[in-house]
């Protein structure tokens, strides 16, 4: 089991994961609140200036999963792996123009949740109900591969278990995260993703100035993944082939859209403190965006080190045994656990507040009191990670990774309840009901084939089909909210309806 | 804190003044000052629009030349990209801030 153990890298690794853990405790007294109300465990008491949101976003949306995903693509098939920078290029002007808005709203009506925010405004409460579980079943998935991040970096370390104890670090590694969730809340994932992220910066700037000096520079390594593409064929090149261009766009603008739409995008997003920590975190999140560019290029430095990998998500990994002194690589491997952690709480907290707010409370218990509200969010939050676990331990990675992508697909089809939401009231609560149903039924159907796969075709081109489907309900939403309309049904408006009027009174509240 | 629904109504009441943005010459008529807010809104929004325009305009940087550091233009542009797409929102930002 330990045999092969790489004792110096995996001694750098664990005593980063002890002081991560004891940060994880302390943060409890951080900021301090009354962690027996959900939006002190849960939203940290939106107390988080500019600063601390930086680095709590920057943890939240740059996870493991990207760390190690992005790269793989790109060793694999080139240009195409590279729709992450177009992507994140995307979301921050989107980030600018709308979320300070919705912090608004949700500040000032204690909305902790995009289901909260949606029974404010339309008044429905089953709109309300679909948008919180599309959060939650988009979230699942991608909280699974949080752990696909860690085990490929334990697997690194030389670890080789039999049987039950083929998962036993990871198991260790979530129990101790759950139980600090459990008693810090949001505040846990906050302090820890200082550490986090200043390790990311720091392994990233060491791996593309140290890798390229060994392979003789950029142009070099350019040259020789060029060879390798060329070599494998098909839709792989360091340029995009004329049919992968649309699929680029959509896919791009697609992801785009849906990443700030999930739960735990939104918990990082409304625990900041003023809407201008907002915006000034929309000028200030993409330097991740270049240090995601920069990982990206890693999976081109695989073939120029002549890696053979049969699973391209170790090239990360295996880079960094090639290339550096092996407490480097345990300090790399660290940065790429912990980036598993800081996502896998955030994901299991927002998917808790949205769950307690939006399912439980209203149709099942709605006289809670705060307390009851705050002590059923953590108990739903260790659930989620056994979850979670149990879908890592019992199912091939492959499924995990499908339903995450069906995931970004489903996440996508509440963009025009939310976003839609914030800016007009010109679409009616049924009909954005009606439209993110038949989003969802069309996109997982375009999705669904003897492959899954994202890109389908439309007409001459090929989309992605989350995007597809989003136009479906767009359509479906706004024909239905016209009938609607005309047919003199007045629309049963939720209790902030005027908010949207007033953005600037409302930011000066 | 949960803010109790029964004080809301009151908090809810639009204030004709507060959505008109500072600076914007409150003593001009009302279709003036909307004209004002609307066109600084328009420019605001063709800035954010710029950076997302030149990132998904794939044919203007799908090629090899011209290099930059051993880079191909594919993947210099994209990154360089990043940092300009700053500037912008940091303008809309300082115009907001005005």
């Amino acid at each position: 089991m330990i045999d092969n153990l790489n004792w110096e890298a995996a001694s750098v690794f664990i005593g980063f994961f002890v002081l991560v853990t004891v940060l994880g405790f302390a943060a409890s007294r951080w900021k301090a609140g009354d962690l027996n109300q959900l939006h002190e465990w849960g939203l940290g008491g939106r107390r988080f200036g500019p600063w601390v949101t930086w680095f709590l976003l920057g943890g939240d949306l740059y996870t493991a999963y990207t760390v190690i995903a992005v790269p793989a693509l790109v060793y694999a098939v080139g240009a195409f792996g590279f729709f992450a920078i177009p992507y994140t290029i995307l979301i921050y002007p989107l980030l600018f123009i709308a979320f300070p808005r919705l912090w608004n709203v949700c500040r000032n009506r204690g909305y902790l949740t995009a289901g909260d925010f949606v029974l404010g405004r339309f008044g429905n409460r089953w709109l309300a109900l679909a948008v919180a579980i599309t959060g939650l079943v988009a979230t699942m998935p991608y909280i699974a591969l949080q752990l696909v991040g860690m085990e490929k970096v334990i697997e690194a370390l030389g670890f080789r278990g039999q049987g039950v104890w083929a998962h036993a670090p990871l198991t260790i590694a979530f129990i101790v995260l759950a139980v600090y969730t459990y008693r810090s809340g949001l505040r846990a994932p906050a302090m820890i993703a200082f550490v986090k992220d200043i390790m990311i910066y720091i392994f990233v700037i060491a791996a593309v100035i140290v890798i390229p000096i060994q392979l003789g520079g950029y142009g070099a390594i350019f040259e020789s993944a060029n060879a390798a593409f060329e070599a494998k064929g098909g839709n792989t090149g360091l340029l995009l082939k004329e049919a992968q261009i649309w699929p680029y766009i959509t896919l791009a603008v697609g992801s785009a859209m849906a990443l700030f739409l999930y739960p735990h995008s939104l918990t990082g997003i409304l625990a900041a403190s003023s809407p201008d920590a907002i915006r000034r975190n929309a000028i200030a999140l993409p330097a991740y965006s270049i240090i995601l560019a920069l990982i990206a290029l890693l999976g081109l430095m695989g073939h120029a080190a002549g890696l053979k990998l049969s699973n391209p998500q170790d090239v990360v990994p295996q880079l960094f045994l090639k290339f550096f002194p092996d407490w480097f690589s345990g300090f790399a491997f660290a940065a790429i656990a912990i980036g598993a952690l800081v996502p896998a709480a955030i994901m299991s907290i927002g998917a808790a507040n949205t769950f307690t707010r939006n399912v439980w409370k209203p149709f099942v218990q709605p006289d809670m009191t705060p307390g009851e509200e705050a002590f059923q969010a953590k108990l739903v939050s260790i659930f989620v990670k056994i979850g979670a676990l149990a879908v890592i331990l019992l199912m091939p990675t492959k499924f995990a990774i499908d339903l995450q992508l069906l995931g970004g697909v489903w996440m996508i089809q509440v963009f025009p309840a939310i976003i839609f939401g914030l800016f007009t009231r010109l679409f009616n609560g049924w009909a954005l009901l009606a439209g993110l149903i038949i989003g969802l039924i069309s996109g997982t159907y375009l999705v669904w084939g003897p492959a899954l796969t994202p890109i389908v075709p439309l007409g001459a081109v090929s989309v992605y089909a989350g995007l597809y489907a989003l136009a479906i309900n767009i359509a479906v939403s706004a024909a239905l909210s016209a009938i609607i309309a005309i047919s003199g049904h007045r629309s049963q408006d939720g209790i902030d309806s005027l908010d949207h009027r007033d953005p600037i009174a409302v930011a000066e509240r | 804190m949960l803010i109790a629904p029964q004080i809301l109504p009151r908090e809810l009441e639009v204030r004709e003044k507060d959505w008109i943005p500072a600076g914007a010459g409150m003593t001009i008529g009302r279709e003036t000052i909307n004209k004002t807010a609307s066109s600084g809104a328009t420019l605001r929004a063709a800035l954010l629009l710029t950076p997302c325009v030149l990132a998904l305009c794939v044919w203007g940087y799908n090629s090899i030349e011209p290099r930059l550091f051993g880079f191909p233009f594919f993947y210099w542009a994209q990154i360089a990209l990043i940092p300009i797409s700053v500037l912008f929102i940091l303008a809309v930002y300082l115009l907001e801030r005005r």
